[in-house]
């Protein structure tokens, strides 16, 4: 029972990502689609903890869904969507689509080569981890071992040996605010700013207008 | 414990379904966008098992910037969506031919 | 000093002339122009009776020097061209005749153009046909004597087409030239073929090999072999059937009175019709050794003399009729050239270029007076208004018509005995058509003369009253041509054919069966009494009788003709058609090569290139990009399906 635990996590909620990957192309209604794509990254971070991708599995949790699935249902929401003509379209196509989900998996896995990848187990050499513990990393020193866990593994080797995609990823980041502000904004931003043009065309009818007064004794 | 083939099985399905969602959606933008992370999805789980099956920390590490950039464009990409919709009232996909040649 | 700078100013002073005249018209004015181009001429004619003296009398030999080489192969085509001069007996003959031809034309001209706008450049182009004549005769090798032949056809042109506002005056040069011009074709394969045969075009060189020549044979079609001698006679031979106006193209030398007189008489009388006559003599080594050559020669000038002198018998324009006897003359001369009698051409030749001129320039003298009215039909009863040249012309006529003591009789009938003894085939048909074609020669001659000076005048009263002598500038040539007309022939009888050597003989070559003048010359001691023979012969009293009917059908009795005219009107039809030449080469050659270039243009040009090739590529194009355009319609699921199946296909093609 014990031996099996981790294939029937697996099956299960492998049928639950496949599942709400159906159902999110199918649903009509897009707020369903977001919801279930939500349930998708659910069920696919636990596979992930399987293979003791402990960090990734909570990071797609946390920020994924907690950040970019809302922004989605934050999107979804505010859009007015027509749902009504959309329906019956779908069930003419089905058949087709289903041929070519069946085409395309066929096509992806025959790419793999025969039984290369049947073994479990991991390769030697590799990295234990039984803890689950990312708040604190726990060195245990094993006769010329260094155990770490994910998180603290995943951070030895970003800040320095990839510190420069990160530091990219960060202005990818940066980029992407920036655009993002840029095309959502429905005003000029009011910024003093000079406008060359304006001040070289002016004439002196704009600036000084004379105007005769009596005086006032 | 699990064959890395079923993670390579499960990830490939799930890629196929994304594609047959862009190539089949009649209906709004969003299922786009939406179906677009979940391939993203499949190909972050293809990167884990390999990960795990080789015992590398360079998957995970190309998986987190699939997350970072992953994440930047969905904001780009509703940003445009919003744009399209304040400028024609609408986001279906049947009436966004202007490409038309 | 050298007879080479003798030659060298002989041929370039009328070239200086030409272009002085030519290019510095307006600096000179009318009477620079020819005092300048006569000048020049009259030059080149007391060198050339130096010379001649010199040559003809044995003080100087035949001078054959190269000046330059022009132009010369490689190891691909080893010939080499050069510009060089042959002087012997024949070219100074020629070079005699031609200048002094040209230098009294030139007086002429100063009388019959003096009011027309082109003066100096008329003078400027018959300077210049003066040079390139003269490069074609003294020229020792073919490429000489076809840059001259080619000169002479431009220079054609260009004269007779000199009033170029005429319509029919274009259209008579553009003939000239376009008939020359097949000849030329024929000529210059024939040029080929000596270059490819005889391997230099010198002609030293080339009548050298000429025995050797003689063996070799041709295929021109597959399992004929001809000899090489005969094709290559025959192509050159063809080149002076259109450069001499020989029957089938003849046809351009009438048009071509659409020129002033003067050229008429010295381009179309005197010298650029005779360079075929002068050729055939250069070319004697090589023709002598092919019969069919001869024969074919003979034949042609036969049926050229007596079928065109019939034709002048019912022309009504001078100018015409004068055209037509030149044809018939031009035959004689061929004949002779056929029956190798070789120097009774070119005697003939001369005493042609005397009278011929002569009656051109008579012709001339006459439409002057007549205020450039040509139709015989309306003149009449000139003589006692222009007796100076009604007398000239009957001397003209006269000879023509071989009326002994005059120049004609000793050059002609000398030709028709040759004709007569002559055993190259066909010799008996050209007899026949010689005899035939000597009474032709005396009627209308005669009918000429009569319908312009005799008889009452049929033109109104005030033309009449306005008709009157021309000039003494138009009036001398015409008095010297008339005093070479009765001299040249009684003068040049013996020295020419008879002596034993004959003049020319160092410059022909006559095979000795041939060589039907040596048997004529057993018989002949002098003029005189060859002259006294005269009524022996039947040409005589022919021409007397071609006379006789001149005298009954225009003065007797001048209904005569338009009897003939009713009652054999067939005949008279086909006559006026020129024996449907014209026809047949407007209908096949004009209209032919007409509706070929409209079948071209409309369906190879129109319909193929530009419909099917050019717009049609691009209609296919557009096609294609019309059905391709509907691909792009827009939706991004399609562009990303596209895209998808592109990918499916790649992947397929890597693993399988």
């Amino acid at each position: 029972m014990h031996l099996l635990q981790p294939q029937v996590v697996f099956y299960i909620f492998a049928a639950i990502t496949i599942f709400s990957a159906l159902m999110v192309i199918t649903q009509s209604n897009p707020v369903r689609c977001v919801l279930f794509l939500v349930l998708a990254f659910f069920a696919s971070s636990i596979l992930w903890l399987l293979a003791s991708a402990e960090f990734l599995a909570l990071i797609l949790v946390l920020v994924y869904v907690g950040a970019v699935m809302t922004l989605f249902l934050f999107v979804v929401m505010m859009l007015n969507i027509d749902i009504e003509s959309t329906k019956k379209h779908f069930l003419r196509y089905m058949p087709f689509g289903l041929i070519l989900v069946a085409l395309l998996t066929g096509i992806l896995l025959k790419s793999l080569p025969q039984g290369i990848y049947k073994t479990s187990e991991a390769l030697p050499a590799a990295i234990s981890q039984t803890e689950n513990n990312e708040n604190s990393p726990e060195i245990v020193s094993s006769e010329n071992k260094v155990t770490l866990s994910n998180t603290e593994a995943l951070g030895m080797v970003l800040y320095t040996d990839y510190v420069f995609a990160f530091e990219l990823a960060a202005v990818i980041l940066l980029v992407a605010i920036i655009a993002a502000i840029t095309l959502a904004h429905r005003q000029q931003i009011r910024s003093k700013r000079q406008d060359i043009v304006k001040q070289i065309m002016t004439q002196r009818n704009d600036r000084v207008k004379l105007v005769k007064m009596k005086s006032e004794r | 414990m699990i064959p890395t083939t079923h993670y390579l099985i499960l990830s490939s399905i799930l890629f196929s379904l994304s594609l047959v969602g862009i190539i089949l959606n009649r209906r709004n933008i969003i299922l786009l966008l939406v179906c677009i992370e979940l391939m993203l999805l499949a190909v972050n789980t293809n990167f884990v098992a390999f990960s795990h099956y080789y015992s590398e920390i360079t998957g995970q590490i190309f998986v987190f910037f699939i997350l970072t950039v992953a994440a930047a464009e969905a904001a780009i990409g509703l940003a445009i969506v919003m744009l399209l919709y304040r400028n024609s009232g609408n986001i279906d996909v049947n009436k966004m031919n202007h490409l038309k040649g | 000093m050298s007879i080479l700078q003798c030659c060298l100013i002989i041929v370039l002073a009328p070239l200086v002339g030409s272009v002085i005249a030519g290019f510095f018209r307006h600096q000179i004015g009318k009477i620079g122009a020819h005092t300048i181009t006569s000048g020049s001429v009259g030059l080149s004619l007391i060198l050339s009776l130096y010379v001649a003296k010199m040559i003809l009398t044995g003080a100087s030999p035949s001078l054959n020097t190269n000046l330059y080489t022009w132009a010369s192969g490689g190891d691909l085509f080893p010939f080499a061209f050069h510009i060089g001069f042959l002087i012997d007996p024949l070219t100074v003959l020629m070079m005699v005749i031609v200048t002094f031809v040209s230098f009294l034309v030139h007086i002429y001209t100063i009388g019959y153009m003096a009011d027309d706008p082109g003066y100096q450049r008329f003078f400027s182009y018959i300077s210049l046909f003066t040079f390139m004549m003269l490069m074609l005769i003294t020229g020792n090798n073919f490429l000489q004597l076809f840059f001259g032949w080619e000169g002479v056809g431009l220079v054609s042109y260009l004269l007779i087409g000199f009033w170029y506002e005429k319509e029919s005056a274009i259209e008579g040069s553009l003939k000239a030239f376009l008939v020359n011009r097949v000849g030329d074709f024929g000529f210059i394969i024939g040029i080929g073929l000596v270059l490819a045969y005889a391997g230099s075009l010198d002609y030293a060189a080339v009548f050298r090999s000429s025995s050797s020549l003689s063996t070799q044979t041709i295929e021109i079609f597959s399992g004929h072999s001809w000899s090489v001698l005969t094709v290559i006679c025959i192509f050159l031979f063809i080149g002076a059937m259109g450069k001499s106006a020989q029957v089938p193209l003849h046809v351009w030398l009438p048009e071509s009175m659409e020129g002033p007189t003067p050229i008429s008489a010295l381009i179309h009388a005197a010298t650029m019709v005779t360079a075929g006559v002068f050729m055939v003599a250069r070319i004697s080594p090589l023709i002598e050794l092919s019969t069919t050559a001869l024969s074919f020669v003979l034949i042609v000038g036969a049926t050229g003399a007596l079928f065109t002198g019939i034709l002048a018998i019912v022309m009504n324009d001078i100018k015409r009729v004068i055209a037509y006897s030149t044809l018939s003359q031009l035959g004689y001369m061929m004949v002779a050239m056929g029956a190798s009698a070789y120097s009774a051409g070119l005697f003939h030749l001369t005493t042609h270029a005397c009278f011929k001129a002569l009656l051109f320039l008579g012709a001339g003298s006459v439409i002057m007076g007549m205020h450039h009215e040509q139709d015989m039909r309306k003149m009449g009863g000139l003589w006692r208004k222009m007796p100076i040249t009604y007398v000239t012309f009957l001397i003209g006529s006269l000879a023509l018509c071989a009326i002994p003591p005059f120049a004609g009789f000793y050059s002609k009938d000398t030709i028709i005995e040759a004709v007569g003894l002559s055993t190259t085939p066909g010799g008996s048909y050209a007899y026949f058509c010689v005899v035939m074609g000597a009474m032709c020669t005396a009627i209308y001659s005669f009918r000429a003369l009569f319908m312009t000076f005799h008889g009452k005048p049929r033109m109104d009263e005030e033309t009449l009253s306005h008709v009157h002598e021309s000039p003494w500038v138009v009036l001398f040539p015409l008095i010297i041509l008339a005093i070479a007309s009765i001299v040249v022939g009684y003068l040049l009888y013996m020295p020419m054919l008879f002596d034993n050597p004959t003049l020319l003989s160092s410059s022909l070559f006559i095979l000795p069966e041939h060589n039907v003048l040596a048997e004529i010359a057993k018989e002949v001691s002098s003029p005189w009494m060859s002259m006294l023979e005269a009524p022996h012969s039947l040409v005589f009293w022919l021409t007397l009788i071609g006379i006789f009917i001149a005298y009954l059908c225009y003065i007797l009795i001048p209904s005569i003709p338009s009897f003939i005219v009713k009652y054999f009107n067939i005949i008279y039809r086909i006559l006026m058609d020129k024996y449907g030449f014209d026809s047949l080469n407007d209908f096949v050659f004009v209209r032919g090569t007409k509706s070929l270039g409209r079948l071209f243009y409309n369906v190879s040009d129109q319909k193929l290139i530009d419909g099917f090739f050019v717009n049609g590529t691009g209609r296919t194009v557009r096609w294609f990009a019309t059905k391709g355009r509907l691909i792009q319609d827009g939706y991004l699921n399609h562009y990303i399906a596209v895209m998808v199946l592109g990918v499916f296909g790649f992947l397929c093609w890597l693993i399988f």
